[in-house]
């Protein structure tokens, strides 16, 4: 009996065991072998001797899954199967279903876990020995990263590693392709949890020990991810010592108001800043988003949206909500009702949730006025004598209490008020009618430092704090009540103006109210005191300090980055700072190359696309790192200010474009994971001429398991397809540059069938060059701009007409005259509505205001078209409200940018059809795209195609 | 639940809580405990102004028993102590040039060199992340926070662990470009010169140069019929004091600029000494400082005038603040063998000179 055979014979009784051991339900992994490093140098040897018979592998099929979960334990999202070949000699990559089946059937005899959802689908071969690898190393730092953020609520999730996973996967807020992969699979990713935060459990209850240890020595090989692991890890220990798990009988409830009271307390609030010329302005206090970690109905919503605030009329990333305590200025005072803060689609249904807590209340609107030029919003309109205060109106006041104050906000009627101490009596009537009543008699406010405090009725603990309250009353109070809730307390003979002190020890998270009522023979006064307590916020692991940073929109995939679609934004304070790019192969890895340069911040996106442009990428070693890296970190660091970090990582598609150089050749690859017999078709365009695909040939590219590859590519853009999946890749090699002329890109005319069907191939077109994935020489990225530009001009042109496009070509000499030109174009057209004139009238103020606001002012246009093509328009939505605003907001950003067609979808035809049949609409989104100078982009600059058009 | 409480048992409470992330403290008491009350406040306040943030304070503990809590005054100079310390940072935010914002700093540590960290900063909401098992070694003075060296792990290996990052010492010491007495004070005066008139301006109070630098409180007048350039300062429109450079002209504010001017990194306060320093060189009467040596074999060395912020900072790695005496202002204690480096220092950017031990004030 050869030792391949033992091998096989031990695994087989040592899986048999771990079956009996583990709970049902839960999976086996085959990384569970429990082999030390020598014996899986054995089960390497046993490997290479059995490779080329098939017969032989059938009989030793569980060191095979060994060896292939080994090669998935290492593996970092790069070639699983050339890593798999290289450690396999002998190897014939068209065995590879067999591969497959042997792990189906560790399924089936040992309860192995099969890989689900929608990655597995597609890597429907390497999906099996990664599943079984638990948690390869580049995934260990995602996952103690998620742990890390969610270590407040771990302990009420505990029960089942479904219920752990489930909640992970919703709330885990970064991460790479590969960690959303594991996501899908929640059972899996509760179970992996559970071994890693649970040492003290039975071994194999979750995981095999001997394994969690292995996982957790690599993963503590990284500073970070320890320290994320050890703060996960204690949470957990000490929300089970002090409130005991789930598991052991005590369940952890979610307090029943948690939704309403969350909402209340991460309000946003409008309060009032005096500037140096004495006049008032309002500011918002945004909500903070994090607390909104458990809240899944709610949370998860508002992450993928994009917020904008009416009042203020301007939009933000969602990421920028994670930081506490940001204020945006209004430019004018909302409405009474109307929402405080707004949420564009996917979320807009949330609105509905939110709105009853984060709406303008009605009035009176009153203000509590500090020293320090700052007024806050009184729940309660209810005034104290000796008390500065501000009363705001929206129409003017008539009284002798009441003195005018310099406002910013035009329309309103801003007034100070100030009771003397003993005139309070005597000008009750008067503040009634003003909508106020007086607090008299006792002072109530908070002893020692609560998070937050208004200076008169309302204060916010953290859920550490003991809150605690002095009342101090300006005469004898012989009886005075106390209730919490539906307790009280009496509390009697207290002297004047002698400080008396209530603690309300152990109230739970959530709104509560501290009621005192004073009643003299038949005489009762009252006073609320709202307290709210909170979680202290937990700090987001990449940032340390007040530095305040987001990707925007989001993305963790190195390509937005290094395109531009995506971009950083740092806030906080007014510094500089340094600002480092570095590419590596993986996280931990010796970086491939590495730029930095000084910054002030705030770093605001436009900022970032220039630091990007013209000093990071074009420092020493980066364009040709940036081919062969995988990771990308940018740090900002501003000395004592601290620092905040961000990573990127390549992005896990199943087929994918690698540019490989060597000091003399360089090479095109296509790495084609799919593990499927769909046929694999490769096109090029060239920049010259770029709506014309030429097909390569790519006979035996599936056969040699490394996908296909290139020599000296042409420049020009690369499209792979492989049954579903599309990758798309802009390639400008110039091996030598003979002149400056070289540098030049030459279009040829484009020839465009002016139909619905030829334009949404237009569209379609543009749309590939602008999102396909750059390489990093810098020449491709500006003629990608030139294609992108000449594209979308050409599809402006057919849609709007000749004359239209002369004179916009007019604007980017002249931009008064050009939109001079372009508006008695656009109002003399027969026929057109008053609403475009008014529009158009508006452009340059309304091009200022939030993306979302200005879909909005030209949906009411937009409506008009159901009577020009009344059956295109019908088919763009259910009703005619939804159909007006796809159809507007698809102008629009047909207008200023070019990804329409994905966001169209099947409506791209519909609405193309629309506006060919009526301009107007176009050329008034045109027009708004470009009434503000400061929208127009340099040729050699994309994205975006117009600065302030950022699309979410 | 509803407990009642007399005022003593509340602050008492309180101060119980407040004090576990001081340790143990040596020296001023009180100027600790406002120091940790100041920590806690930046902590769920913070980026805020320094008067909302001493008003958090004060305002937290006034009308309940006489504790330095609601001295205003102590609260103020352990918020100063804690901008020396690096605990807080100061930013001006674009067009809020009266309104500077305070920011809590990072959990951080300045390595020493003999092995002992002092602590800097803390996290949002829960303030200083240090680990259980290194909290009994914890040492508070006055705004400064120090792990001393010592046991099988060192401390440094312990902070870095747990999450701290280390903000080199010399960044920590960092000091405005050298400049001499006349390179300072021709620049403030070229910048005088440009600006144009200033409008009025109310409770000015100059530090009048002619006055002996060996009584800074002493120094400070108004205007009077005075003329000619001085350091001066006024109440800031939201609490706190604005330091200037003003012209006068018969007692009149003639033209100011607004201090810091040549370096924002640091405080108005810290330019004002450092122009002060080179005003008083330049007339011949330098300021000084008194070195007292014992036969413990320690040494004092006493000053007369406030230093910069970046010129304090410089005695700590070596000395400790002590009480003063004899009419000085700050005082710090160290070995004999110790603060010559220190020392040179201070004579070469503030131009101060050694005045014998037996001048009295």
């Amino acid at each position: 009996m050869s030792s391949h055979h033992e091998l096989q014979r031990e695994l087989e009784r040592h899986f048999s065991l771990l079956l009996t051991q583990r709970p049902s339900g839960q999976a086996i992994f085959a990384l569970e072998h429990g082999l030390d490093e020598d014996a899986r140098s054995q089960i390497a040897d046993s490997v290479r001797a059995t490779a080329r018979s098939r017969r032989e592998r059938d009989a030793t099929w569980l060191p095979w899954i060994v060896h292939a979960t080994e090669v998935a334990y290492r593996y970092s999202g790069e070639e699983y199967w050339t890593s798999f070949a290289d450690s396999t000699p002998g190897w014939d990559h068209r065995e590879r279903n067999w591969l497959r089946a042997t792990f189906r059937r560790f399924a089936r005899e040992f309860r192995g876990p099969t890989p689900s959802g929608r990655w597995a689908e597609w890597f429907n071969i390497i999906a099996w020995p990664i599943t079984n690898s638990i948690l390869p190393t580049d995934l260990q730092r995602h996952l103690a990263r998620a742990l890390f953020e969610l270590r407040g609520e771990l302990a009420r999730h505990l029960e089942t590693p479904r219920d752990l996973g489930a909640f992970i996967a919703l709330h885990a807020w970064h991460g790479s392709d590969r960690f959303e992969n594991l996501k899908q699979q929640p059972d899996l990713l509760g179970q992996i949890s559970l071994g890693l935060l649970r040492p003290d459990r039975p071994d194999g209850e979750f995981l095999l020990g001997s394994t969690t240890r292995r996982i957790v020595a690599d993963l503590q090989a990284h500073r970070e991810s320890r320290l994320w692991l050890g703060h996960a890890r204690t949470a957990v220990e000490r929300a089970i010592n002090t409130r005991g798990p789930r598991s052991a009988g005590v369940p952890i409830q979610r307090p029943p108001d948690l939704v309403a009271s969350t909402l209340r307390a991460s309000a946003p609030r409008l309060y009032l800043v005096q500037a140096a010329d004495h006049s008032w302005t309002p500011k918002l206090r945004l909500p903070y988003l994090g607390a909104f970690g458990e809240i899944a109905e709610v949370g998860g919503a508002l992450r993928v949206s994009r917020p904008w605030i009416p009042a203020a009329s301007s939009s933000f990333a969602p990421g920028r909500l994670l930081y506490d305590r940001q204020d945006v200025p209004l430019s004018r005072w909302p409405e009474p009702d109307e929402p405080l803060i707004r949420f564009g689609e996917p979320a807009s249904g949330l609105e509905a949730a939110v709105m009853k807590s984060w709406v303008m209340p009605g009035e009176p609107w009153l203000f509590k006025r500090d020293r320090f030029g700052k007024a806050q919003p009184m729940e309660r309109p209810s005034v104290r004598p000796g008390s500065p205060y501000i009363l705001a109106s929206r129409v003017p006041l008539f009284s002798q209490l009441l003195n005018p104050v310099q406002t910013t906000v035009p329309g309103m009627n801003l007034y100070q008020l100030e009771l003397q101490a003993d005139s309070a009596h005597e000008v009750l009537d008067e503040l009634k009618r003003l909508g106020l009543g007086v607090a008299l008699g006792i002072d109530v406010y908070p002893v020692g430092v609560p998070a937050a405090w208004d200076g008169q009725g309302r204060s916010e603990w953290l859920e550490t704090d003991e809150p605690a309250f002095a009342i101090v009353a300006d005469h004898p109070v012989a009886h005075l009540e106390v209730w919490l809730r539906d307790r009280s307390r009496v509390i009697p003979n207290i002297s004047a103006w002698s400080p008396l002190v209530l603690s309300v020890p152990g109230l739970g998270l959530g709104s509560h109210e501290l009621r005192l009522v004073e009643q003299h023979h038949a005489a009762r006064s009252e006073l609320a005191m709202a307290i709210e307590i909170r979680a202290p916020r937990p700090s987001l692991p990449e940032h340390h300090g007040p530095l305040s940073g987001w990707v925007d929109p989001f993305s963790s995939r190195l390509d937005d980055l290094w395109a531009g679609r995506s971009t950083i934004s740092v806030v906080g304070v007014a510094h500089q700072a340094e600002c480092r790019l570095t590419l590596a192969s993986r996280s931990g890895a010796q970086a491939l190359a590495s730029a930095g340069t000084m910054t002030d911040l705030p770093l605001t996106p436009h900022k970032w696309r220039a630091l990007l442009r013209d000093n990071l990428k074009p420092s020493k070693g980066m364009e040709v790192a940036f081919d062969d890296a995988r990771w990308a970190q940018v740090v900002l660091t501003a000395g004592p200010f601290g620092k905040c970090s961000f990573e990127f990582e390549r992005e896990l598609s199943p087929i994918r474009w690698r540019l490989q150089r060597t000091r003399t050749t360089v090479t095109l690859r296509l790495v084609d994971e799919t593990d499927q017999d769909a046929r694999l078709s490769v096109e090029r365009a060239r920049f010259s001429s770029p709506t014309t695909r030429d097909r390569l040939s790519t006979s035996g590219a599936s056969d040699s398991g490394s996908g296909w590859e290139l020599a000296s590519p042409d420049p020009g853009l690369y499209v792979a397809i492989a049954g579903r999946h599309r990758a798309a890749v802009i390639v400008k090699e110039t091996a030598v540059m003979r002149s400056f002329d070289d540098l030049v890109l030459r279009l040829t005319p484009i020839s465009v069938d002016p139909t619905p069907t030829g334009l949404s191939a237009l569209a379609s077109e543009a749309e590939l060059w602008g999102t396909a994935a750059l390489t990093g020489n810098p020449v491709a990225a500006m003629w990608r701009s030139q294609v992108v530009r000449h594209l979308h001009r050409k599809l402006v042109s057919e849609l709007c007409g000749p004359s239209w496009a002369a004179g916009e070509a007019v604007v980017y000499e002249n931009h008064a005259i050009g939109l001079s030109r372009l508006k008695n174009q656009l109002i003399t057209t027969a026929g057109v509505p008053a609403a475009v004139i008014q529009l158009v009238d508006n452009a340059t103020q309304l091009s200022e205001t939030a993306v979302a606001e200005r879909v909005q002012r030209l949906a009411g246009i937009a409506g008009l078209a159901a009577r020009i093509a009344p059956k295109a328009f019908g088919e763009l939505g259910r009703d005619r409200g939804s159909s007006e605003i796809r159809l507007a907001e698809f102008t629009l950003r047909l207008a200023t940018d070019v990804s329409a067609p994905r966001w169209a979808g099947i409506h791209l035809i519909p609405a193309l059809e629309v506006l060919l049949a009526w301009p107007v609409l176009l050329q008034a989104g045109r027009y708004l795209g470009l009434a503000n100078p400061s929208s127009l982009v340099g040729d050699l600059e994309y994205p975006p195609l117009y600065s302030g058009w950022e699309w979410p | 639940m509803i407990v009642v409480w007399d005022a003593e048992g509340a602050t008492a409470a309180a101060i119980d809580h407040l004090a576990i992330d001081l340790g143990k403290v040596v020296g001023e008491k009180d100027l600790a405990l406002c120091a940790a009350a100041i920590r806690r406040a930046a902590a769920v306040r913070c980026p805020c102004t320094r008067e909302e943030l001493i008003d958090a304070v004060v305002g937290g503990f006034s009308r309940l028993s006489n504790v330095s809590l609601s001295n205003r005054e102590l609260v103020a100079a352990a918020f100063e102590a804690l901008l020396l310390s690096g605990d807080l940072l100061r930013s001006v935010p674009p067009g809020e040039e009266g309104r500077p914002l305070v920011h809590l700093a990072p959990p951080s540590f300045v390595r020493r060199w003999n092995g002992s960290a002092s602590l800097i900063g803390g996290l949002p909401d829960v303030g200083l992340p240090l680990p259980a098992e290194l909290k009994p070694r914890l040492r508070s003075r006055g705004g400064f926070r120090q792990l001393p060296a010592g046991g099988e792990v060192s401390v440094i290996d312990e902070l870095i662990a747990a999450g701290f990052s280390e903000f080199p010492m010399d960044a920590w010491l960092q000091a405005p470009t050298h400049l001499t007495p006349s390179q300072l004070l021709g620049r403030l005066n070229r910048d005088l010169d440009d600006v144009g008139p200033a409008g009025a301006v109310d409770e000015v109070l100059v530090l009048d140069s002619s006055r002996s630098p060996r009584f800074y409180k002493g120094r400070w007048t108004e205007p009077g019929r005075r003329s000619g350039r001085f350091i001066a300062q006024t109440p800031g429109r939201w609490g706190g004091r604005r330091w200037l450079y003003v012209e006068l002209d018969a007692g009149e504010v003639r033209k100011l600029v607004t201090l810091p001017r040549v370096d924002n990194r640091f405080r108005g306060a810290d330019e004002a000494w450092w122009i002060q320093a080179a005003i008083d060189h330049l007339n011949g009467t330098p300021q000084s400082y008194v070195r007292t040596r014992t036969d413990a074999g320690i040494q004092v060395i006493s000053f007369f005038s406030p230093l910069p912020m970046w010129a304090e900072r410089r005695m700590y790695p070596v000395a400790g603040r002590v009480a003063v005496s004899r009419g000085a202002l700050i005082a710090f204690v160290l070995d004999r063998e110790q603060g010559d480096e220190e020392i040179k220092f201070l004579i070469d950017r503030l131009w101060v000179v050694e005045a014998p031990a037996d001048v009295e004030a």
